[in-house]
């Protein structure tokens, strides 16, 4: 029975407003946030394009995206009180669970997706097709920029982009899961829309103002505004999300009455 | 048979007393013992003082025996007298705490009677004198009293304060165990958390470095623990009375039905978070600022310089996206409202909307000001209370101050009036305030490094530091123009969903 | 004359919701049923009106004052609610005592009339932990009604105790009525409810009056 619910909440995610939406995530967005980037720098090799790229508009824009590529759908089933018609078709729990597993899984192949593209755009059509960035052999004297996940540049490009595209696309599931989990207990969606975006400009801020900027949001998910980390800094904001996440998770299965559906 | 059983187990139990005396005399005549073996080792005189004091301040006497016997007094009495019927008959929960605290130390007393009473009967047969004696001063003994000896001139007060220190800290820690149980009411958590405290304070002088054992609660029980991690004593008295008075407003808060409170409390928290984060970078800048040559004008440009095209800094990128941009979140948030409630019956009223449209607009606009009014004395009052300069000179910044007030005022009120007329457009839109999510994302973007170069993109103008670039009359045109072209846009809008 | 009156309660419990904007004015000198199915409720409200759990939103007001607000709990209540605890340790008597030292406004003697009153030997030595249940529901009953409480909340109190029993405590309970005190008792038994005047059904989380039934056979 999930399965197959499973199979119909995929397609029905299909439509033409959707997908246009995530080819936009996926190939528009990389190309806007490459064009500031492409002239005015020095670089070494397509991986420091990389990085530049990734690391400059995506970043303002992570939180929001992540809760638009799938719950405004879901929203709107939830405004519209299309849920309750549901009920007598198929058991709640399994419609939103299905849900909150399209939703994760949407979320992070729309945002693996855009993070390869971005890999492969820097380092195969632009500098066959495109050629505008300034690439040039390092001169004695010239190091390398290390930056948090730089460590397994060692085992190769491939795998880099490989460990920090996963690393972003676990946390857009996680981000994007504390959104949907809040819609479920919340009465206000706006709210539970937002907290991701609250969460990772406050915490941004906040960490700023105490001096621990190697645990900020932006500096864990996006670490190129900071010198190089320990790898386990990175590990506590999303601690403390996960945590979020398994008492999110407790409220929402034992308060199973008062779901906003 | 049975009756016989009751009686032995009567007699036990007012025993039960002498036993614990009888443990803690054997126990102190092996310290005793140790004491002298030292000081003869070294042929150092000893006196009263050393023996009475330093049975007090054995770690592992108050830790393995005092503590255990205290927990179990204090979790027998709060279990079994906390019920409806003694509840109902004392009228407040409060009333139960101090009842409970006094039923504590009626038996609690013994014990601390028993110990005290030890602690001289041990000294029988060693020389008494006021001072402290040879061997305290010595170095053998400084792990224990060497250093009580450097803190208090007399035997007696560190004597009378340990006692003071033990009474106080025992009476914390039932009144904390009391209060635990009146809040969760579960027994086996509670009987989890005597165990925590026990554990907590074995585990305490074991494993706590230095600079945190302050967080163990056996500091609290021997003077010398106390002395070694407190520089100054008053310093952890005023940590044992700070908690006191915490327990205290919260036995106040007890036997009220905080339900009402939480939920008004609710509806300003919003505002409330959002308020404390625009005063914390205040502070912080004002923190870091130098008194010897900065100006409580200077707190404010630098609180508010925000960023441009071509001076960014993340620390005042983020602190402007919370200032500025936190109150265009807010402000959506009621907005959303306005438009959710707009239903015919309202247009009806206003009979068109625009009227509907400045019928709340009008008290946004009012609060901008005065917000902007807000943060502007804030800056300036924090400036001089860490002892800025208080002139009107700003040194981080070739501009006069008048420039800066009017930047900062008229361009930041057009600024917001600008984002607010924006995340109106999306809202009344799409009838779905999420998307003024996106927009204030983009925002953001456009404050980026490099990316708004001429200044004509009408986001972030308000930042002071333009005021490097561009003049502030020429920012406030660009901001009026675009204020009456997005007004415009929503005059449109407006006829058009008439026409609908 | 209102003595308890609750307004617009309501409280749930994980989720379940036991009482949604009840209102209910209880008149001083009458005797109040309330029945329903296990677990519907009816030790909550007793616990509510008594401020031992305050409602989720509404406000229960004892004369005038306000639980949770005015006032903690109420004076001159006499309760019985859950299984009550005793010193097991100490016998009837004693642990009586030490209930009625908190006030101070009752003498030994008439802590030994109410022990008689109910069926209970006051001179005796045996200890409550070797007291049968029903000599434990009427300890329970003596210090709900020793200090001449003027309202009684009642949660079962006929439970455990033998037919003679309760007639004698119905007797009673009769008797105070008459003595002006007003009554709240739950209870299973339907010849229990029967001695009160109103009698009140908790039913999908509201509260609906049924009469006590025709041809009273208490008198």
């Amino acid at each position: 029975m999930i399965s197959r619910q499973f199979l119909i909440e995929f397609k029905r995610s299909f439509t033409h407003k959707n997908l246009l939406k995530w080819l936009g995530i996926i190939l528009l967005l990389p190309l806007i946030s490459f064009l500031p980037v492409s002239t005015g720098y020095l670089y070494f090799q397509p991986v420091d394009v990389f990085q530049e790229t990734v690391g400059f508009i995506i970043p303002m824009l992570f939180p929001v995206l992540v809760v638009f590529i799938y719950l405004p759908s879901f929203l709107q089933e939830q405004k519209n009180h299309f849920i309750t018609y549901t009920r007598t078709r198929v058991p709640l729990n399994y419609y939103i669970l299905v849900k909150g597993l399209m939703n994760a899984l949407l979320t992070g192949f729309i945002i693996l997706s855009m993070m390869f593209f971005t890999f492969i755009f820097v380092t195969f059509i632009e500098p066959n097709f495109i050629q505008i960035v300034d690439y040039s052999p390092p001169l004695p004297g010239d190091h390398e920029v290390n930056v948090t996940f730089s460590q397994f540049l060692e085992y190769g490009t491939w795998t880099y982009v490989l460990v920090y595209s996963l690393w972003v696309t676990l946390n857009a599931i996680v981000y994007s899961t504390i959104s949907f989990l809040l819609m479920i207990i919340l009465k206000k969606s706006f709210v539970a829309i937002s907290v991701p975006f609250l969460f990772y400009h406050v915490f941004n801020f906040v960490s700023g103002v105490f001096g621990i900027a190697q645990f900020s949001p932006l500096s864990t998910v996006f670490p190129f505004n900071i010198e190089q980390q320990e790898l386990w800094t990175v590990f506590v904001p999303l601690g403390i999300l996960l945590l979020c996440i398994s008492i999110l998770y407790l409220i929402v299965i034992r308060n199973k009455e008062d779901w906003m559906i | 048979m049975s009756n016989v059983a009751e009686h032995l187990k009567d007699i036990l139990i007012k025993f039960r007393w002498i036993v614990i005396g009888i443990v803690i005399y054997f126990y102190g005549i092996l310290l005793k013992n140790e004491i002298f073996s030292n000081a003869s080792k070294d042929g150092l005189m000893i006196n009263s003082w050393d023996v009475s004091l330093y049975l007090l301040n054995d770690i592992y006497i108050i830790v393995y025996f005092i503590v255990p016997i205290v927990l179990f007094i204090s979790a027998t009495i709060v279990l079994s007298d906390f019920n409806y019927m003694t509840l109902i008959r004392l009228g407040t929960t409060k009333k139960w705490v101090f009842r409970s605290l006094r039923r504590f130390w009626s038996k609690t007393s013994i014990l601390l009677l028993i110990l005290v009473f030890m602690s001289f009967y041990l000294t029988i047969g060693v020389p008494f004198s006021w001072d402290w004696s040879q061997y305290s001063k010595s170095n053998i003994s400084h792990d224990t009293l060497g250093e009580i000896g450097l803190v208090f001139t007399a035997p007696f007060v560190a004597f009378l304060f340990q006692l003071g220190l033990l009474v106080l800290a025992i009476s914390i820690l039932h009144i904390f165990l009391s209060l635990f149980y009146v809040t969760i009411k579960k027994r086996n958590i509670f009987l989890i958390m005597c165990a925590i405290l026990f554990l907590g304070s074995v585990v305490g002088f074991k494993l706590f470095p230095e600079e945190y054992a302050f967080l163990s609660p056996t500091t609290y029980f021997t003077l010398k623990n106390f002395i070694d991690s407190f520089n100054y004593p008053l310093i952890g008295l005023v940590v044992l009375i700070g908690l006191f008075i915490i327990f205290y407003l919260y036995i106040l808060l007890l036997d009220i039905n905080k339900r009402h409170y939480f939920q008004s409390i609710k509806s300003y928290l919003p505002h409330g978070i959002y308020l404390i984060l625009c005063l914390t970078g205040i502070v912080s800048i004002s923190i870091s600022a130098d008194p010897s040559k900065d100006t409580i004008l200077d707190v404010l440009v630098l609180s508010f310089q925000g960023s441009n095209s071509e001076s960014f800094s993340y620390f005042s990128f983020f602190y402007y996206s919370i200032v500025f941009f936190g109150l265009t979140y807010l402000i959506n948030l009621d907005i959303s409202r306005e438009i959710e409630q707009i239903g015919y019956y309202k247009i009806i009223r206003y009979r068109n909307l625009e009227k509907w449209f400045w019928s709340w607009f009008r008290k946004f606009l009012l609060k901008v000001i005065f917000f902007l009014l807000l943060l502007g004395m804030f800056s300036i009052i924090i400036g001089a209370i860490v002892g800025l300069k208080t002139n009107f000179d700003v040194t981080v910044l070739y501009v006069d101050w008048y420039t800066i007030l009017y930047h900062f005022i008229i361009n930041g009120f057009l600024q917001i009036t600008f984002y607010i007329l924006s995340v109106f457009i999306i809202s009344w839109g799409k009838r779905e305030a999420s998307y003024g999510l996106i927009l204030i994302s983009i925002f953001m973007v456009l404050m980026l490094p490099g990316i708004n170069q001429q200044g004509v993109i009408p986001v972030g103008l308000n930042s002071l530091v333009n005021l490097l670039e561009h003049s502030p009359y020429r920012i406030t045109l660009v901001l009026l123009i675009a204020n009456i072209m997005i007004y415009l846009l929503i005059k449109y809008l407006f006829t058009k969903s008439f026409k609908n | 004359m209102t003595i308890i009156s609750i307004k617009d309660v309501s409280k749930s419990f994980k989720g379940n919701v036991l009482f949604e904007n009840i209102n209910l004015d209880i008149r001083k000198g009458q005797i109040y049923g309330f029945v329903g199915p296990n677990g519907s409720g009816k030790s909550v409200l007793f616990k509510m009106i008594c401020g031992f759990i305050f409602p989720d939103s509404g406000e229960i007001s004892i004369d005038g004052l306000e639980i949770g607000k005015d006032k903690r709990f109420p004076e001159n209540f006499g309760v019985i609610i859950d299984r009550p605890g005793y010193i097991a340790s100490k016998t009837g008597f004693e642990n009586l005592k030490e209930l009625a030292m908190i006030r101070g406004n009752i003498s030994d003697k008439e802590v030994v009339e109410t022990m008689e009153m109910v069926g209970l030997d006051a001179q005796s030595s045996q200890k409550t932990k070797n007291y049968s249940l029903g000599m434990k529901q009427k300890l329970a009953i003596c210090q709900a009604i020793m200090e001449k409480q003027e309202v009684l909340v009642l949660d079962e109190p006929f439970n455990a105790l033998d037919v003679d029993s309760v007639k004698k405590v119905r007797d009673l309970l009769l008797r105070f009525k008459e003595e002006g005190r007003t009554i709240l008792l739950t209870s299973h038994n339907q010849d229990d409810i029967k001695i009160c005047d109103e009698v009140y059904r908790i039913n999908r989380s509201k509260l609906e009056l049924t009469l006590p039934l025709i041809g009273d056979s208490h008198s």
